[in-house]
């Protein structure tokens, strides 16, 4: 009998004690209490003479459903469109900025819908591991957030006004995804694949470059005051486009490539789909473009001793989609006509690339990577002297494009 | 507190009565009750009975005499309520009242052989038993010089007529349901089991209330040991009375303290005698209109007699929506309260937006909201079930729903919350079990607790434990979880899909194990032949 | 017999596989890849079960010699009646030590990944309280409770893992044993304490139903979970390439994060917490059991139950006292965790089995 009521009070006593733990809540943070980050900037700067971390959050704020009026009755619901707040925050380090924040700010800063992170060019060209090195600690960050460098600061970029979505963030996600699909003339990475250059060697990563500009056009958007309001923009509204990628040595950016030679390198690495290459016909005017649909390359190293020589053989299919002075028919002469002209021209671009790169000594192309994979005993032999190899390294490419498509039309506007 | 604390230590012990329910003393009662039996006098047992139901007023002793030539005394004794007054006139009195020849001796004993008309007659000399069949409104016969009373049944029928199911309705199938009546239900269930294989074995629980309990089961398909076991727990029971199965129900299940039924009731005749097939057993109570089924499982919970009158297709959609349902009614509150507290990341960003929007200046946490709105819910529907009419559970949700608006349009709770209690609300009604839907009705809120405490983690920790209790429960022998926890594919055919009827060849494996097929293999519909009888042409030749 | 439960072999290659598997995807990738680089896939697959069988073999040869006795029962048979029970009590505290490291990483991850603020030690209490409620329950309840778990548990695991693949870049996963077989043995070594947990069958056998196809369930599941830890190494190092791997914590983890069909399913995290805790309290609840067993045998009890919350408390005790965060755990768990491991579960065992052998000989030749 004593012992079943021994064991009702030891009972108890977990259940009080579980009871007591459970009801804490310590984690809790109730959703209206966040401030949703949807970008961030990373800028090095001196202020007063030392050097600081400048965060720059960009934030969106879903705007009060107008009182309780528009709440219930009418069917409207609360606004789902958000308006953008751009704060900018101080500190010696990253944390501390963060720490910085909650002097200024009521709410609890969330990463977990970031959609992109900007780095300035001066916290890129000072090395970027600190930054990497936080988001990696940061459980909120995803990995597949954009990662951009902005010519200028990260403050700006982020104060700069979207033409077409609401808050600037998305416009840059939704820029990058299009780059990938339609254009791909930069270098469109997410954190991940940041880390992942970084990390392996062999490789350096090469990250796409914003540019702020004035638009010409009384009419753009961003001269008009913007989609949503930013607050109050100093001088000029100024937007922004993407402009060819940085590159990276280590983690610090040494240089750039432009849109041809980050279209090289994307054929490279078989990350060119869409975009499109114009050639001549009747030089020296570029008359007709070459849409690539598929593309993909195949590197081979040839090494002998510390001569390094990699083949490069591209294969793409794409599409006519423009042509001048009706050349091009349905001839097999003029296809391969085209092609020959498209090849070239993809040459040209990837040689481009390889150079700019060289001269950079930034091996954004992981070639040091591949011949680890694929020759791992070379790959011991040469390593710690890749850095002082890479510049001399040969290549030789191949390109053969092939076209597949020019439209619904079969003969050409032949102007008579 | 205090008390439990002394009692703790071993103090104060309260005085527990000693002797069996039912057995105080009756006022008026002679004693001895067990031995005493009838005199042979008519006056001493008038006497008699007078006194034991002293103060019944609606006890009626009708003198008369048998015979037209040589008189005999007797008396017909009954309740006024319980008896039909047509059938006895014109059975018993008209008939014993106007015999022409000279009752013979051993009087008594011609009359239950040739005389009396009546369906059910018995002998009796005990008064305890004369008692208990006039209480039960049997026509007690007191014959002068005999000391044995005939106990005749005469019953008026008193209860409703047979309507349609309350609570287990369905668009296809048979409307009539049980009713309050023992002898109305067992016809319910003969009427479709045309054989001698159904077994009713009667017992009485209740001292008092000296209920009829039947159980039915069919004899050879039935659970080896069902049988024997049911009764034994039944018997168990010493109780001055219950008024329904439902009391019942608590002293014979498995496990004392689940909230989970591991007994089915149901309202309707088709299903019962579509689990008796099975090899359950029933057991069906007087002045019940429902009857219990054991052995039960979570997958017969969730089935529902409509199943069987659509076709496969159909029927399996609606079970794994079925399915769907339990799970969204008992998680959905708690993930709301989980993903919207803990886990904003897991929220789709278009989504945090509008959902922070909806949350300004509503004054309360994510989880006092939800609580809030779900024991409103609660109540309304509590009182949904007291308001007239047959529409009531629509009342119930439209004007939860109308409070949820104006309560958003207040600013008290927010939008998101209401339609998160409404959904919730609504799967509650598509759980096809009754028990089950009230066993997860209180347990959703514990799983709010510990959303509140610890997110998702909180939420599985919980489901854990329930899973865990799930698979420790047994029904008369049957574990609650099959067929999914002793995984018997064979079972799944029924469980969470249904297939086709024809390829339901076997009875579910660890109910009908004695008698195994129930079908033959094969019955698949086949249609004739292309080429044989798709001929239109009439013997003559013409189309 | 201190637990009258009995389940199927079904059940026991799907309680030994939720048990393995648990916690086998979760702290071991890192591990493993830091050792073995990219050929870790390897170490977790097949050399982690070619170890496991040799326990296997082991504990279903003492299991047929006493068919209805767990190991901490027969130890005094077969050693004499001193050094059996010191060996005994000694296995006791062996598996609440490692019922202790279940509960750490346990609360660890979920402290780590995702409720930052949360103590762990509530955290290691839940657990714990819910693990032992199973335990309570009885053997033949985990079993089921198992089984009914299973499909959720794996086809979550599954539902990531093909998810997953569709990022792979099979040039991650060269070079081949760019540095010999030795690395990879390494890497061996931390698998090995996942799939030496086979042991555990050395304290179930006694409530298999079908004991003569123990052999047969102890190498399916060997098989299978060779099957699926090889492929979830060869996932995330083909996903994330195996420097990532081994920086990051939880490599598993990022790959629920990483992934991204069509933009429309994302945020696959929360399938993590339910393949975590739903094979974590299985796990815990198994070792749990052995515990509270092994002490029983130990003192010579008639039933279990009593030993459940002295055990649950002292595993928590020692989660928070020993381990109190990961910077004590993770070492742990890489260096000495492997060879105390393999002590308990392979070398002891074999040891016993061949005294087992050695006795019965002497004494059939004597009789």
């Amino acid at each position: 009998m004593i012992y079943k009521k021994i064991k009702i009070a030891i009972s108890l006593i977990m259940v009080i004690i579980i009871l007591a733990g459970a009801t804490g809540c310590w984690n809790r943070r109730e959703i209206q209490d966040l401030a949703v980050a949807t970008a961030v900037g990373f800028d090095r700067s001196m202020i007063n003479g030392s050097p600081r971390v400048i965060l720059t959050v960009l934030l969106t704020r879903p705007s009060p459903a107008g009182g309780g009026g528009s709440r219930g009755g009418g069917g409207g619901g609360p606004t789902a469109s958000p308006t953008g707040t751009v704060i900018t925050i101080e500190g010696e380090t990253i944390n501390d900025a963060i720490r910085n924040w909650f002097l200024r700010s009521s709410r609890i800063i969330f990463f977990g819908h970031t959609l992109v992170i900007v780095i300035g060019e001066d916290m890129a060209r000072q090395g970027i591991d600190q930054v990497v090195e936080f988001l990696n600690r940061q459980l909120d960050v995803r990995p597949r957030t954009w990662v951009v460098v902005s010519k200028g600061t990260a403050r700006d970029a982020l104060q700069a006004l979207p033409e077409f979505e609401p808050v600037t963030s998305q416009e840059i996600a939704r820029i990058l995804e299009l780059d990938h699909d339609w254009v791909s003339k930069s270098a469109a990475v997410n954190l991940f694949q940041v880390m992942y250059d970084m990390l392996t060697p062999g490789r350096e990563a090469a990250v796409s470059w914003l540019k702020l500009f004035v638009p010409r056009e009384k009419m753009s958007p961003a001269r008009m005051g913007g989609a949503g309001s930013t607050g109050a923009s100093q001088g000029q509204p100024k937007s922004f486009y993407i402009d060819g990628s940085a590159v990276f040595r280590g983690d610090r950016m040494v240089g750039r490539l432009d849109k041809a030679e980050s279209q090289g390198l994307l054929f490279v690495t078989s990350k060119a789909v869409g975009g499109s290459i114009p050639v001549s016909l009747k030089p020296p005017q570029k008359d007709t473009s070459f849409v690539l649909r598929t593309s993909k390359a195949k590197v081979k190293p040839v090494i002998k001793g510390n001569r390094v020589t990699f083949e490069i053989d591209i294969r793409g299919i794409g599409d006519l989609n423009e042509q001048r002075a009706g050349e091009i028919g349905t001839l097999e002469q003029d296809f391969k006509k085209v092609e020959r002209l498209v090849n070239k021209e993809v040459e040209k671009r990837v040689l481009k690339a390889v150079a700019k790169a060289k001269e950079l000594r930034s091996d954004v192309f992981g070639f040091g990577d591949l011949i680890h994979r694929s020759r791992p005993g070379e790959w011991k032999r040469i390593k710690s002297n890749w850095e002082k190899i890479f510049p001399t390294v040969q290549v030789r490419v191949k390109v053969k494009m092939t076209l597949e498509n020019i439209g619904p039309t079969g003969e050409p506007i032949k102007i008579q | 507190m205090l008390h439990w604390l002394s009692r703790l230590v071993g103090g104060i012990r309260r005085n527990r009565p000693k002797n069996k329910p039912g057995s105080g003393e009756l006022p008026g009662f002679p004693p001895d009750p067990e031995t005493r039996t009838l005199s042979a006098s008519l006056e001493q047992n008038k006497t008699v009975l007078r006194e034991i139901f002293d103060r019944c007023a609606d006890l009626i002793i009708r003198e008369f005499s048998i015979g037209n030539q040589h008189p005999v005394r007797a008396m017909a004794v009954f309740l006024d309520p319980l008896v039909d007054y047509d059938l006895l006139q014109k059975d018993l009195l008209s008939t014993l009242m106007n015999i022409n020849q000279t009752p013979p001796r051993k009087i008594i004993g011609a009359m239950l052989e040739s005389i009396i008309p009546a369906g059910k007659i018995e002998l009796k000399n005990r008064w305890v038993e004369v008692e208990a069949g006039v209480a039960e409104g049997l026509v007690g016969l007191f014959i002068e010089g005999e000391n044995t009373a005939l106990l005749i049944s005469y019953a008026e029928d008193t209860s409703r007529a047979i309507s349609k199911p309350v609570t287990e309705r369905t668009i296809r199938g048979p409307g009539d349901a049980f009713n309050e009546d023992l002898r109305t239900n067992l016809a319910l269930v003969r009427k479709r089991l045309h054989t001698s294989r159904l077994a009713v074995e009667n017992m009485e629980i209740g001292a008092v209330t000296k209920m009829m309990v039947c159980v039915v089961y069919l004899k050879g398909y039935v659970m080896p040991g069902l049988v024997e076991e049911i009764k034994k727990r039944l018997e168990r029971i010493k109780v001055d009375g219950f008024v329904s199965a439902g009391q019942a129900e608590e002293f014979i299940v498995d496990s004392r303290y689940s909230p989970f039924n591991t007994i089915a009731a149901t309202e309707r005749p088709d299903l019962l005698v579509s689990r008796l097939l099975e090899g359950r057993a029933a057991i069906m109570f007087d002045n019940t209109p429902f009857c219990l089924i054991a052995p039960n499982t979570i997958a017969t919970d969730l089935q529902s007699p409509e199943d069987y009158y659509h076709r496969y297709w159909f029927s399996s959609f609606i079970r794994l929506i079925r399915w769907g349902a339990l799970f969204t009614f008992l998680l959905l509150p708690s993930a709301y309260i989980a993903v919207t507290t803990f886990h904003h990341e897991m929220i789709p960003t278009n989504l945090v937006n509008s959902i922070m929007a909806a949350r300004e200046g509503v004054p309360f946490p994510a989880f006092l909201e939800a609580l809030l709105m779900e024991l409103a819910f609660e109540v309304i529907r509590e009182a949904g079930i007291r308001s007239p009419g047959p529409f009531t559970q629509t009342i119930s949700i439209v004007g939860a729903i109308v409070i949820g608006q104006t309560a958003v349009a207040a600013g008290l709770v927010s939008s998101v919350m209401v339609v998160v209690v409404a959904l919730t609300a609504i799967t509650s009604f598509a759980i096809p079990s009754l028990t089950l839907s009230t066993a997860l009705r209180p347990l959703r809120f514990l799983f709010m607790i510990s959303a509140a405490s610890m997110g998702l983690f909180g939420v599985m920790i919980g489901l854990s434990v329930l899973t865990f209790h799930l698979a420790s429960l047994r029904s008369f022998g049957v574990p609650y979880l099959s067929p999914f926890a002793p995984l018997s594919w064979g079972d799944l055919k029924d469980a969470i899909i249904r297939v086709p009827a024809w390829r339901m060849k076997l009875r579910p494996r660890l109910i009908g194990y004695n008698e195994p097929q129930r079908q033959e293999p094969g019955l698949g519909p086949q249609p004739p032949k292309a080429g044989g009888n798709t001929n239109t042409r009439t013997k003559r030749g013409e189309r | 017999m201190l637990d009258k439960g009995r389940f199927s072999s079904i059940q026991l290659v799907i309680l030994l596989l939720m048990t393995e598997g648990a916690t086998a995807f979760l702290f071991a990738p890192a591990g493993i890849t830091k050792f073995a680089g990219p050929d870790g896939w390897i170490s977790a697959s097949i050399l982690a079960s070619a170890y496991g069988s040799l326990v296997v073999l082991v504990v279903v040869a003492l299991g047929n010699r006493f068919p209805s006795q767990a190991f901490t029962e027969y130890l005094p048979a077969v050693l004499g009646k001193i050094p059996g029970k010191i060996l005994a009590a000694l296995y006791a505290g062996f598996f609440i030590h490692l019922s202790a490291i279940i509960l750490n990483e346990s609360s660890t991850f979920v402290h780590v990944a995702f409720l930052r603020e949360t103590p762990p030690t509530v955290l290691d209490i839940v657990t714990a309280a819910a693990a032992a409620y199973g335990v309570y329950l009885g053997i033949e309840v985990i079993a089921r409770q198992s089984s009914i778990v299973f499909p959720v548990w794996a086809l979550s695991l599954l539902l990531l893992l093909i998810l997953g693949i569709i990022e792979l870049n099979p040039n991650n996963l060269r070079p081949f044993m760019e540095n010999g077989p030795l690395p990879v043995l390494r890497g061996a070594g931390i698998s090995t304490v996942f799939r030496g947990e086979a042991f555990l069958l050395a304290m179930l056998f006694p409530y298999l139903n079908q004991k003569r196809e123990a052999l047969k369930s102890g190498f399916v599941n060997l098989g299978v979970v060779a099957i699926i830890a090889g492929t979830i190494m060869a996932a995330l190092v083909g996903v994330f390439g195996d420097s990532f791997v081994t920086i990051k914590l939880f490599p598993f983890f990022e790959l629920a994060r990483y992934i991204s069909v069509a933009r429309i399913v994302e945020r696959l995290e929360i399938v993590v917490v339910i393949i975590w805790v739903a094979g974590v309290i299985v796990k815990l609840a198994v070792f749990y059991h052995s515990s509270c067993i092994a002490t029983a045998n130990t003192l010579g009890l008639k039933s279990y139950r009593v030993t459940i919350i002295p055990i649950v408390a002292a595993t928590v005790i020692i989660s928070e006292m020993v381990y109190p965060t990961h910077a004590q755990l993770i070492p742990f768990l890489f260096k000495p965790l492997p060879p105390y491991a393999a002590t308990g579960e392979l070398l002891v065992p074999a040891l016993v089995l061949l005294i087992a052998v050695i006795r019965n000989k002497r004494e059939s030749r004597q009789s």
